[in-house]
Protein backbone atom coordinates (compact mmCIF):
# COMPACT_ATOMS: atom_id res chain seq x y z
CA UNK A 1 0.00 0.00 0.00
CA UNK A 2 1.70 3.05 -1.39
CA UNK A 3 0.79 6.89 -1.21
CA UNK A 4 3.22 7.97 -3.28
CA UNK A 5 2.03 8.58 -7.26
CA UNK A 6 3.88 6.89 -10.06
CA UNK A 7 5.76 9.14 -11.94
CA UNK A 8 6.13 7.09 -15.24
CA UNK A 9 2.36 6.90 -16.65
CA UNK A 10 3.59 4.90 -19.98
CA UNK A 11 2.55 1.66 -19.21
CA UNK A 12 -1.46 3.07 -19.78
CA UNK A 13 -0.80 3.43 -23.29
CA UNK A 14 0.95 -0.43 -23.99
CA UNK A 15 -0.87 -1.10 -26.87
CA UNK A 16 -1.07 -5.21 -25.04
CA UNK A 17 -2.80 -3.90 -22.41
CA UNK A 18 -5.46 -1.65 -24.44
CA UNK A 19 -5.69 -5.08 -26.61
CA UNK A 20 -7.18 -6.78 -23.34
CA UNK A 21 -10.48 -4.48 -23.55
CA UNK A 22 -13.44 -5.96 -25.70
CA UNK A 23 -17.09 -6.51 -24.96
CA UNK A 24 -17.44 -8.49 -22.19
CA UNK A 25 -15.17 -5.55 -20.03
CA UNK A 26 -16.58 -2.64 -22.10
CA UNK A 27 -20.35 -3.78 -22.27
CA UNK A 28 -22.61 -1.33 -20.15
CA UNK A 29 -24.72 -4.19 -19.09
CA UNK A 30 -24.62 -4.25 -15.04
CA UNK A 31 -22.78 -7.46 -14.09
CA UNK A 32 -24.97 -8.85 -10.98
CA UNK A 33 -21.43 -10.24 -9.62
CA UNK A 34 -19.47 -6.88 -9.55
CA UNK A 35 -22.58 -4.89 -8.46
CA UNK A 36 -22.08 -6.82 -5.33
CA UNK A 37 -18.95 -6.41 -4.88
CA UNK A 38 -18.93 -2.40 -4.82
CA UNK A 39 -22.09 -2.83 -2.45
CA UNK A 40 -19.94 -4.71 -0.11
CA UNK A 41 -16.69 -2.12 -0.83
CA UNK A 42 -18.63 0.58 0.30
CA UNK A 43 -20.42 -1.16 3.04
CA UNK A 44 -16.97 -2.60 4.05
CA UNK A 45 -14.78 1.09 3.72
CA UNK A 46 -17.59 3.10 4.76
CA UNK A 47 -17.38 5.48 1.92
CA UNK A 48 -20.12 5.97 0.20
CA UNK A 49 -18.63 5.28 -3.40
CA UNK A 50 -17.18 2.31 -4.77
CA UNK A 51 -16.30 1.45 -8.19
CA UNK A 52 -14.45 -1.15 -10.89
CA UNK A 53 -12.90 1.47 -12.77
CA UNK A 54 -11.23 0.08 -15.90
CA UNK A 55 -8.13 3.23 -17.34
CA UNK A 56 -9.00 2.32 -20.86
CA UNK A 57 -7.43 4.38 -23.98
CA UNK A 58 -9.23 7.86 -23.64
CA UNK A 59 -11.44 7.16 -20.71
CA UNK A 60 -11.97 5.34 -17.48
CA UNK A 61 -14.91 3.61 -17.62
CA UNK A 62 -16.97 2.40 -14.13
CA UNK A 63 -18.10 -1.01 -15.10
CA UNK A 64 -19.51 -1.14 -11.63
CA UNK A 65 -20.13 1.22 -9.41
CA UNK A 66 -22.18 2.65 -6.07
CA UNK A 67 -22.95 6.05 -5.20
CA UNK A 68 -22.12 8.30 -7.68
CA UNK A 69 -23.89 11.53 -8.48
CA UNK A 70 -26.47 11.45 -11.23
CA UNK A 71 -24.10 12.77 -14.59
CA UNK A 72 -21.42 10.06 -13.70
CA UNK A 73 -23.83 7.28 -13.07
CA UNK A 74 -25.47 8.16 -16.57
CA UNK A 75 -22.06 8.45 -18.20
CA UNK A 76 -20.06 5.66 -16.26
CA UNK A 77 -16.43 7.27 -17.48
CA UNK A 78 -15.08 10.45 -17.23
CA UNK A 79 -11.43 11.33 -19.19
CA UNK A 80 -8.65 8.96 -18.15
CA UNK A 81 -6.12 11.89 -17.70
CA UNK A 82 -7.94 13.23 -14.56
CA UNK A 83 -8.58 9.89 -13.38
CA UNK A 84 -7.05 8.88 -9.74
CA UNK A 85 -7.34 5.48 -11.21
CA UNK A 86 -4.72 5.81 -13.97
CA UNK A 87 -2.09 5.56 -11.00
CA UNK A 88 -2.76 2.48 -9.68
CA UNK A 89 -2.66 1.05 -12.83
CA UNK A 90 0.38 2.66 -13.99
CA UNK A 91 1.96 1.40 -10.69
CA UNK A 92 0.69 -1.70 -10.54
CA UNK A 93 0.13 -1.30 -7.36
CA UNK A 94 -2.73 -0.22 -4.23
CA UNK A 95 -2.74 3.28 -3.91
CA UNK A 96 -4.16 5.36 -0.38
CA UNK A 97 -4.71 9.08 -0.40
CA UNK A 98 -6.07 10.59 2.80
CA UNK A 99 -6.90 13.59 1.21
CA UNK A 100 -6.76 14.84 -2.44
CA UNK A 101 -6.28 18.22 -1.37
CA UNK A 102 -2.91 17.73 0.18
CA UNK A 103 -1.92 16.17 -3.25
CA UNK A 104 -0.30 19.05 -5.79
CA UNK A 105 0.60 15.67 -8.25
CA UNK A 106 -3.28 14.55 -8.59
CA UNK A 107 -5.39 16.15 -11.52
CA UNK A 108 -7.62 18.51 -9.67
CA UNK A 109 -10.90 18.09 -12.20
CA UNK A 110 -12.66 15.27 -9.83
CA UNK A 111 -12.02 17.38 -6.40
CA UNK A 112 -13.60 20.70 -7.92
CA UNK A 113 -16.23 19.09 -9.75
CA UNK A 114 -17.57 16.44 -6.78
CA UNK A 115 -15.05 17.16 -3.98
CA UNK A 116 -13.23 14.02 -3.99
CA UNK A 117 -11.19 13.85 -1.05
CA UNK A 118 -10.22 10.32 0.02
CA UNK A 119 -9.12 7.26 -2.29
CA UNK A 120 -8.25 3.71 -2.17
CA UNK A 121 -7.92 1.86 -4.68
CA UNK A 122 -6.44 -1.93 -6.08
CA UNK A 123 -4.90 -2.86 -9.01
CA UNK A 124 -7.55 -5.03 -11.35
CA UNK A 125 -5.68 -7.63 -13.31
CA UNK A 126 -6.98 -9.39 -17.02
CA UNK A 127 -4.51 -12.17 -18.94
CA UNK A 128 -1.98 -10.88 -17.13
CA UNK A 129 -2.40 -6.51 -17.76
CA UNK A 130 -3.06 -4.16 -15.30
CA UNK A 131 -6.76 -2.99 -16.46
CA UNK A 132 -7.86 -0.89 -14.03
CA UNK A 133 -8.78 -0.24 -10.15
CA UNK A 134 -11.52 -1.42 -7.57
CA UNK A 135 -11.58 1.72 -5.58
CA UNK A 136 -13.53 3.36 -3.00
CA UNK A 137 -13.94 7.35 -2.60
CA UNK A 138 -15.16 9.79 0.09
CA UNK A 139 -15.84 13.72 -0.50
CA UNK A 140 -14.27 14.33 3.19
CA UNK A 141 -10.92 13.71 3.91
CA UNK A 142 -10.27 9.45 5.67
CA UNK A 143 -8.24 6.92 6.38
CA UNK A 144 -9.17 3.03 6.17
CA UNK A 145 -7.99 0.43 9.03
CA UNK A 146 -5.41 -2.23 8.39
CA UNK A 147 -8.30 -4.63 8.80
CA UNK A 148 -10.79 -2.69 6.21
CA UNK A 149 -7.93 -2.69 3.37
CA UNK A 150 -7.34 -6.60 4.19
CA UNK A 151 -10.49 -6.98 3.55
CA UNK A 152 -11.20 -4.89 0.33
CA UNK A 153 -7.74 -6.40 -1.54
CA UNK A 154 -9.50 -9.73 -1.02
CA UNK A 155 -12.64 -8.44 -2.87
CA UNK A 156 -10.32 -7.17 -5.24
CA UNK A 157 -9.13 -10.55 -6.24
CA UNK A 158 -12.74 -11.46 -6.59
CA UNK A 159 -13.26 -8.39 -9.05
CA UNK A 160 -10.00 -9.38 -11.03
CA UNK A 161 -11.46 -12.90 -11.23
CA UNK A 162 -14.80 -12.06 -12.38
CA UNK A 163 -13.32 -9.71 -15.07
CA UNK A 164 -11.55 -12.05 -16.30
CA UNK A 165 -14.29 -14.32 -16.92
CA UNK A 166 -16.21 -11.54 -18.75
CA UNK A 167 -13.16 -11.16 -20.86
CA UNK A 168 -12.68 -14.62 -22.04
CA UNK A 169 -14.90 -14.73 -24.78
CA UNK A 170 -12.50 -13.47 -27.73
CA UNK A 171 -8.65 -13.55 -28.63
CA UNK A 172 -6.78 -10.80 -27.89
CA UNK A 173 -6.46 -9.26 -31.82
CA UNK A 174 -3.78 -11.36 -33.43
CA UNK A 175 -2.39 -9.37 -36.33
CA UNK A 176 -2.93 -5.25 -38.04
CA UNK A 177 -5.99 -6.04 -39.32
CA UNK A 178 -7.63 -7.06 -36.19
CA UNK A 179 -6.03 -4.24 -34.21
CA UNK A 180 -6.93 -1.73 -36.37
CA UNK A 181 -10.85 -2.98 -36.08
CA UNK A 182 -10.44 -3.25 -32.57
CA UNK A 183 -8.76 0.56 -32.02
CA UNK A 184 -11.64 1.58 -33.82
CA UNK A 185 -14.18 -0.77 -32.42
CA UNK A 186 -13.12 1.20 -28.76
CA UNK A 187 -13.67 4.09 -30.18
CA UNK A 188 -17.17 3.47 -30.44
CA UNK A 189 -17.42 1.60 -27.71
CA UNK A 190 -16.00 4.81 -25.24
CA UNK A 191 -18.27 7.35 -26.98
CA UNK A 192 -20.57 5.29 -25.70
CA UNK A 193 -20.31 7.71 -22.42
CA UNK A 194 -21.62 10.49 -24.35
CA UNK A 195 -24.25 8.81 -26.00
CA UNK A 196 -25.43 7.78 -22.55
CA UNK A 197 -25.21 11.19 -20.75
CA UNK A 198 -27.48 12.47 -23.88
CA UNK A 199 -29.79 10.36 -23.75
CA UNK A 200 -30.52 10.65 -20.17
CA UNK A 201 -30.57 14.34 -20.39
CA UNK A 202 -32.89 14.31 -24.00
CA UNK A 203 -35.24 11.85 -21.00
CA UNK A 204 -35.18 14.66 -18.50
CA UNK A 205 -33.65 12.79 -15.98
CA UNK A 206 -30.56 15.08 -15.94
CA UNK A 207 -30.73 18.59 -15.91
CA UNK A 208 -28.52 21.19 -18.09
CA UNK A 209 -26.28 21.66 -15.49
CA UNK A 210 -25.79 18.23 -14.76
CA UNK A 211 -25.55 17.31 -18.43
CA UNK A 212 -22.57 20.09 -18.60
CA UNK A 213 -20.84 19.22 -15.71
CA UNK A 214 -21.12 14.97 -16.61
CA UNK A 215 -19.77 16.79 -20.12
CA UNK A 216 -16.85 18.45 -18.47
CA UNK A 217 -14.76 15.46 -17.59
CA UNK A 218 -15.29 14.26 -20.97
CA UNK A 219 -13.89 17.05 -22.34
CA UNK A 220 -10.49 15.45 -23.59
CA UNK A 221 -12.74 12.26 -25.41
CA UNK A 222 -14.07 14.64 -27.87
CA UNK A 223 -11.03 16.09 -28.81
CA UNK A 224 -9.59 12.73 -29.16
CA UNK A 225 -11.37 12.02 -32.36
CA UNK A 226 -10.53 14.32 -35.10
CA UNK A 227 -11.50 12.54 -37.93
CA UNK A 228 -14.62 13.99 -39.64
CA UNK A 229 -17.22 12.05 -42.03
CA UNK B 1 -35.08 25.48 -41.85
CA UNK B 2 -38.28 23.24 -41.82
CA UNK B 3 -37.42 21.73 -44.96
CA UNK B 4 -34.41 20.81 -44.30
CA UNK B 5 -35.73 19.37 -40.82
CA UNK B 6 -38.18 17.45 -42.63
CA UNK B 7 -35.13 16.05 -45.00
CA UNK B 8 -33.21 14.93 -41.91
CA UNK B 9 -36.05 12.99 -40.02
CA UNK B 10 -36.53 11.15 -43.51
CA UNK B 11 -32.56 10.56 -43.66
CA UNK B 12 -32.93 9.06 -40.10
CA UNK B 13 -35.95 6.31 -41.13
CA UNK B 14 -33.32 5.50 -44.27
CA UNK B 15 -30.48 4.92 -41.60
CA UNK B 16 -32.89 2.56 -39.30
CA UNK B 17 -33.69 0.48 -42.35
CA UNK B 18 -29.87 0.38 -43.43
CA UNK B 19 -28.84 -0.51 -39.76
CA UNK B 20 -31.73 -3.38 -39.80
CA UNK B 21 -30.37 -4.80 -43.14
CA UNK B 22 -26.70 -4.59 -41.74
CA UNK B 23 -27.75 -6.84 -38.73
CA UNK B 24 -29.62 -9.37 -41.07
CA UNK B 25 -27.04 -9.65 -43.81
CA UNK B 26 -25.30 -12.39 -44.03
CA UNK B 27 -21.48 -13.13 -44.85
CA UNK B 28 -21.69 -12.37 -48.25
CA UNK B 29 -24.02 -9.48 -48.00
CA UNK B 30 -22.30 -7.23 -45.26
CA UNK B 31 -19.86 -5.41 -47.05
CA UNK B 32 -22.06 -3.90 -49.44
CA UNK B 33 -24.89 -3.60 -46.54
CA UNK B 34 -21.99 -1.61 -44.67
CA UNK B 35 -21.44 0.60 -47.93
CA UNK B 36 -24.72 1.49 -48.08
CA UNK B 37 -25.02 2.44 -44.58
CA UNK B 38 -21.95 4.61 -44.89
CA UNK B 39 -23.33 6.31 -48.20
CA UNK B 40 -25.80 7.58 -46.73
CA UNK B 41 -24.28 8.45 -43.06
CA UNK B 42 -21.73 10.33 -44.34
CA UNK B 43 -23.77 13.15 -46.42
CA UNK B 44 -26.50 13.04 -43.79
CA UNK B 45 -23.73 14.09 -41.23
CA UNK B 46 -22.49 16.47 -42.99
CA UNK B 47 -25.58 18.30 -43.43
CA UNK B 48 -26.78 17.82 -39.91
CA UNK B 49 -24.00 19.66 -38.68
CA UNK B 50 -24.48 22.51 -40.94
CA UNK B 51 -27.94 23.12 -40.00
CA UNK B 52 -26.61 22.58 -36.13
CA UNK B 53 -23.81 25.85 -37.48
CA UNK B 54 -26.99 27.83 -38.56
CA UNK B 55 -29.16 27.28 -35.33
CA UNK B 56 -26.42 28.20 -33.09
CA UNK B 57 -25.75 31.53 -34.73
CA UNK B 58 -29.93 32.00 -35.38
CA UNK B 59 -30.01 31.41 -31.62
CA UNK B 60 -26.60 33.88 -30.45
CA UNK B 61 -28.62 36.52 -32.88
CA UNK B 62 -32.19 35.87 -30.66
CA UNK B 63 -29.75 36.34 -27.79
CA UNK B 64 -31.17 32.74 -26.65
CA UNK B 65 -27.95 31.29 -24.75
CA UNK B 66 -29.73 28.05 -22.99
CA UNK B 67 -30.79 26.68 -26.97
CA UNK B 68 -26.64 27.83 -28.08
CA UNK B 69 -25.32 25.50 -24.92
CA UNK B 70 -27.80 22.77 -25.70
CA UNK B 71 -26.99 22.75 -29.31
CA UNK B 72 -23.41 23.61 -28.96
CA UNK B 73 -23.27 20.04 -26.82
CA UNK B 74 -25.34 18.48 -29.64
CA UNK B 75 -22.73 19.36 -32.58
CA UNK B 76 -20.26 18.49 -30.48
CA UNK B 77 -21.18 14.66 -29.54
CA UNK B 78 -22.45 14.32 -32.86
CA UNK B 79 -19.05 14.92 -34.20
CA UNK B 80 -17.37 12.48 -31.88
CA UNK B 81 -20.03 9.88 -32.46
CA UNK B 82 -19.95 9.89 -35.81
CA UNK B 83 -16.29 10.29 -36.07
CA UNK B 84 -16.28 7.14 -33.83
CA UNK B 85 -19.08 5.44 -35.76
CA UNK B 86 -17.23 6.10 -39.24
CA UNK B 87 -13.93 4.67 -38.15
CA UNK B 88 -15.48 1.23 -37.25
CA UNK B 89 -17.66 1.04 -40.62
CA UNK B 90 -14.29 1.86 -42.85
CA UNK B 91 -12.18 -0.80 -40.53
CA UNK B 92 -14.55 -3.82 -40.14
CA UNK B 93 -13.04 -6.49 -37.75
CA UNK B 94 -12.68 -9.71 -40.10
CA UNK B 95 -13.91 -12.28 -37.78
CA UNK B 96 -17.74 -12.54 -38.54
CA UNK B 97 -18.81 -13.19 -34.92
CA UNK B 98 -16.67 -10.39 -33.01
CA UNK B 99 -17.72 -8.11 -36.33
CA UNK B 100 -21.45 -9.41 -35.04
CA UNK B 101 -21.00 -8.66 -31.59
CA UNK B 102 -19.24 -5.20 -31.86
CA UNK B 103 -21.66 -4.07 -34.48
CA UNK B 104 -24.97 -4.27 -32.28
CA UNK B 105 -22.94 -1.71 -29.89
CA UNK B 106 -22.55 0.54 -33.29
CA UNK B 107 -25.87 0.13 -33.91
CA UNK B 108 -27.26 0.99 -30.17
CA UNK B 109 -25.17 3.94 -30.59
CA UNK B 110 -26.53 5.18 -34.06
CA UNK B 111 -29.58 4.66 -32.94
CA UNK B 112 -29.49 6.58 -29.68
CA UNK B 113 -27.66 9.74 -31.82
CA UNK B 114 -31.39 9.97 -33.91
CA UNK B 115 -33.32 9.34 -31.44
CA UNK B 116 -32.20 12.05 -28.80
CA UNK B 117 -31.56 14.09 -31.98
CA UNK B 118 -35.65 14.31 -32.55
CA UNK B 119 -36.36 14.56 -28.83
CA UNK B 120 -33.70 17.59 -28.49
CA UNK B 121 -32.92 19.18 -31.27
CA UNK B 122 -35.35 18.89 -34.18
CA UNK B 123 -38.20 20.35 -32.01
CA UNK B 124 -36.25 22.50 -30.68
CA UNK B 125 -35.15 24.28 -34.06
CA UNK B 126 -39.02 23.51 -35.51
CA UNK B 127 -39.70 25.76 -32.97
CA UNK B 128 -37.54 28.42 -33.55
CA UNK B 129 -38.11 28.40 -37.59
CA UNK B 130 -42.16 28.41 -36.89
CA UNK B 131 -41.06 32.47 -35.70
CA UNK B 132 -41.20 33.93 -38.77
CA UNK B 133 -39.21 37.36 -37.73
CA UNK B 134 -36.67 35.26 -36.09
CA UNK B 135 -35.95 32.82 -38.51
CA UNK B 136 -32.49 33.30 -40.10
Amino acid sequence: MSDTLPENLTALDDRARLNTFDGGLLDRTPDAELERLVARAAEVSGFPIALVSLVVDQIQFFRAQVGLPPDLEASRATDRHISFCQYVVAGDQPLLIEDATRKPALPTELMERYGIRAYVGFPLHVAGKTVGSFCVIDVKSGKLKPEQLEELSKLSQAVSARLEALARKWAPPADATEEKAHRAWMAVAESQSLMSLTEQFAAGQLTLEEFQRGLGVLASLGGSLKKEP
Amino acid sequence: MLSRIQALQEDHSRLRALLRNCEGAGVRDLAVALLRLEEVFVPHHQAKLALYDDSVLAFQAAGDKTSVSVLSIFRANTRVMSAAILGFLQSPDPDPGRFSERFSAVASTMRSMLSTEEKVVFPLCTRFAQQPRLQP
